[in-house]
């Protein structure tokens, strides 16, 4: 007689079930499972066991695209529509507003930002790339009202948990260039840096943070992102951090901002905007209220000393389009 | 949280130590009550700290209605329901209250303007705890035999229980209490084992691909859209929140299977219903049967006459959409229920059930616009947009449609499938079973986000 084979109730051989799934999961995501205890736990030691497991096919994930896309080909035909896909690119020769950013490249000092923000316009056919971790998902949202009522696109690539100095869990650089690659975009808000107050796993070797060879990886990272948006002629403004309640970040976030302005400062294309005077009383200080010129208070810091309340988020998003000019 | 390898890890190690002091229901209950303390501390200590002397209290509360005269008992529960609803009300609205008090011109020059600037943050899961609470306080009230020799320990682990303590689902005091009381044996794991399975791929694979293909795009930018594919973003959001939540209370009550406990069903097929009031009896069964029994029929439910019927219906989904956020969209939400409610006591129109069921899953596809969008004018801007036509199409339409097709035909199987999964685990030799749950899980986290995701029901 064939023996039972109910699962059985007892826990002892349940747990062995259990504890075997487990433990072959682990196996079979392994690597997922290290980039998850690097970012998490910034523990770097674990050994990195490379098995020949095979993903998803990619060809069935191929052919449905391709469907979707003959299906909505059809259906803009139809409607007599033309798809966002097919919008002309940007043209070869450089325009007006070009010429403008070309021309105040050469000015020196505070000029530049003026004539900067003369040149960064946004019109209805413009569209607005958002990159950056939680902290620009919570300032994305009021920057996206502020297009919303303009009617004017954007894309938010925010996401939480990420920053330049992790690439393996999360690539930055490489998104964006997926992102300019696919569209015009016409200028990219970056405001990250939150989850990079930590040392990088580079090549082999830990660098530790603030050293001189974190400094030069971490800034190639930064410099990577603003040379695609200079040849894809995209605009960048480069959000600073704020400063920072938590002890451990509030002495890096300075470290992670130089970076940022120096790098920015080197291309025409991008404009460094300092986070400090619109969510400080005093302009350099973490402030976890604000008094507003009527005489109210805002709390603009979130419980964590990190994150922005939406009210902060307002007020730095403001900050931010002040140096934007809408047409 | 659940979806965590760290989750993972510590409830094996639970299971294994909790099984095997199954002869020992005393201490198997110290172990529960100790790592479902543990899980509350993973988020942070202050809060368990304070979640701990608030079940202190409810418990301090709890017996002294039991013991006190009739004459008395009243009065105590009035007193402990006033410190357990003002609690709630204080974390839920004191910073969306003062975050609008302190915008005004004069907030700076106010005296006790320190009080607008507190730091309050809400403990994780206090909207259900507090259901919870309320309940017991209740049931003691009425003097109910599993309120009798109620013990501190028994307290904190019906209200702190690790699987509902985040988002349900809402248990009575019975039905935990009882279970804590009687020995528990393992029944049927692959019961629990298929919920899990079914939770999983509902949360990593539906609501995550819907989330990030369909419904976020369209709710961030609307005017991007073509009105028909907002229609169709509006259903997915339907499907997704479905999937979430009714994800969530799979694996929990997977959990607390594999653990010895039965939790209360909290989704019975909802977007099958031909009406409002039927989806809300299929839909968030136990938050839905709490306001009943603690909300509207205090009011007066139907005793008092039309008018005061639907008026306490309305009150009551009111403060369901209340209870979910402080927001104007949520008691928009909750408004619209409850006129809806209302309107189908009054037309009770003959309709062929499937076009029932379609114009239901229409209306409640409509209020989720207002639950969804993160305001008022959000859920106006993506309304507005919904009927504008001149936008290029973006999303192949007809595939969608098919997709939402299969949907209702899955959903109409939804309440075999733990049936038919654990049937189908237990026809399976062990090494073959075990590969078929391993292929499973490795195809729902290829398939699911990158990183831990979130609940949605989570943050009320």
């Amino acid at each position: 007689m064939r023996p039972s084979t109910r699962l059985p109730a007892d826990p002892a051989q349940l747990l062995f079930g259990m504890l075997m799934l487990g433990s072959l999961l682990l196996l079979l995501k392994w690597q997922a499972f290290v980039l998850y205890v690097e970012q998490r736990y910034q523990f770097y030691s674990l050994p990195a066991i490379s098995l020949p497991v095979p993903g998803l096919p990619g060809e069935m994930a191929d052919f449905l695209a391709a469907q979707d896309r003959q299906v909505v080909a059809w259906l803009n035909a139809w409607q007599g529509t033309v798809p966002a896909a097919t919008v002309q690119p940007a043209p070869a020769v450089p325009s007006r507003l070009e010429l403008a950013v070309e021309a105040a490249s050469l000015d020196q000092g505070g000029e530049r930002q003026e004539n900067h923000r003369a040149a960064l316009a946004l019109g209805s056919s413009s569209l607005v790339l958002f990159a950056g971790d939680s902290m620009m998902q919570g300032l994305a949202a009021p920057m996206n009202q502020a297009l919303r009522k303009r009617k004017i696109a954007f894309r938010d690539l925010s996401r939480h948990s990420t920053g330049l100095a992790h690439p393996a869990y999360f690539d930055w650089p490489r998104t964006i260039d997926g992102e300019l690659s696919a569209r015009r975009v016409d200028l990219l808000i970056i405001f990250i840096g939150a989850n990079d107050a930590r040392d990088i796993f580079h090549k082999g070797k830990l660098l530790r943070f603030g050293s001189e060879e974190w400094r030069a990886s971490y800034a190639e990272r930064v410099e990577s992102i603003l040379r695609m948006a200079e040849d894809s002629r995209v605009r960048i403004i480069w959000v600073g951090l704020p400063p920072m309640e938590n002890r451990y970040l509030a002495s890096k976030t300075p470290v992670l901002n130089r970076i940022y302005q120096e790098a920015v400062e080197q291309h025409a294309n991008s404009l460094f905007v300092a986070s400090a005077p619109a969510l400080t009383e005093d302009g350099k200080s973490y402030a976890l209220h604000k008094k507003t010129a009527e005489g109210g208070i805002l709390r603009i810091r979130a419980d964590d000393g990190v994150h922005l309340t939406p009210s902060g988020s307002r007020l730095l998003a403001d900050a931010v389009w002040s140096h934007v000019e809408f047409q | 949280m659940y979806l965590s390898p760290e989750f993972a890890g510590a409830f094996i190690a639970l299971f294994a130590i909790y099984w095997s002091l199954q002869r020992r229901l005393a201490w198997s209950n110290r172990l529960l009550l100790l790592f479902s303390c543990g899980f509350y501390a993973s988020f942070g200590l202050a809060m368990a700290g304070y979640m701990l002397a608030y079940s202190v209290v409810v418990h301090l509360l709890a017996k002294t209605i039991c013991d006190s005269s009739p004459k008395y008992r009243s009065g105590w529960l009035t007193i402990g329901l006033s410190v357990l609803v003002l609690n709630l009300l204080a974390f839920k609205y004191y910073q969306p209250l003062c975050n609008q008090l302190s915008a005004l011109p004069i907030a700076d020059a106010l005296w006790w303007r320190g009080l607008l600037t507190l730091d309050v943050v809400m403990p994780l899961g206090l909207s259900f705890i507090s259901f919870q609470a309320i309940a017991l306080l209740l049931d003691c009230h009425r003097q109910a035999s599993h309120c009798q020799k109620l013990t501190l320990a028994q307290t904190a682990t019906y209200l702190l229980f690790f699987p509902t303590v985040i988002a349900g689902p809402i248990c009575r005091p019975a039905l935990i209490l009882l279970q804590l009381r009687l020995p528990r044996r393992l029944i049927d794991p692959a019961k629990g084992l298929a919920w899990i399975a079914m939770g999983l791929f509902k949360k990593l694979v539906i609501a995550n691909w819907l989330a990030t293909v369909w419904v976020d795009p369209m709710f961030d930018n609307p005017e991007a859209f073509n009105g028909l594919e907002l229609m169709l973003g509006a259903a997915a959001y339907s499907i997704q929140i479905y999937a979430d939540f009714s994800g969530l209370i799979d694996i929990v009550r997977g959990l607390a299977w594999l653990l010895g406990f039965n939790l209360p069903e909290n989704f019975r097929r909802p977007y099958l219903a031909a009406n409002p009031r039927e989806f809300w009896l299929r839909w968030h069964i136990s938050l839905s049967s709490w306001i009943r029994d603690f909300i509207y029929i205090p009011l007066g439910g139907s005793r008092h006459g039309t008018l005061r019927t639907h008026l306490n219906l309305l009150l009551a989904m009111l403060a369901s959409g209340i209870w979910h956020g402080a927001g104007w969209n949520y008691l928009v939400w909750g408004a619209l229920h409850g006129l809806a409610c209302s309107w189908s006591r009054i037309w009770q129109i003959a309709l062929p059930r499937p076009l029932s069921v379609l114009l239901t899953f229409t209306f409640v596809t409509f209020a989720w616009i207002f639950f969804r969008a993160a305001d008022l004018v959000s859920a106006q801007a993506y309304l507005q947009a919904m009927f504008s036509y001149s936008q290029p199409f973006s999303y192949n339409l007809p595939g969608g449609f098919c997709l939402l097709l299969l949907f209702f035909v899955f959903h109409a199987a939804a309440e075999r499938w733990p049936d038919w999964h654990a049937r189908l685990l237990q026809a399976l030799h062990s090494p073959t079973r075990l590969a078929a749950m391993l292929v499973f899980a490795w195809f729902c986290i290829e398939l699911g986000p990158s990183g831990i995701p979130a609940f949605i029901y989570a943050k009320y």
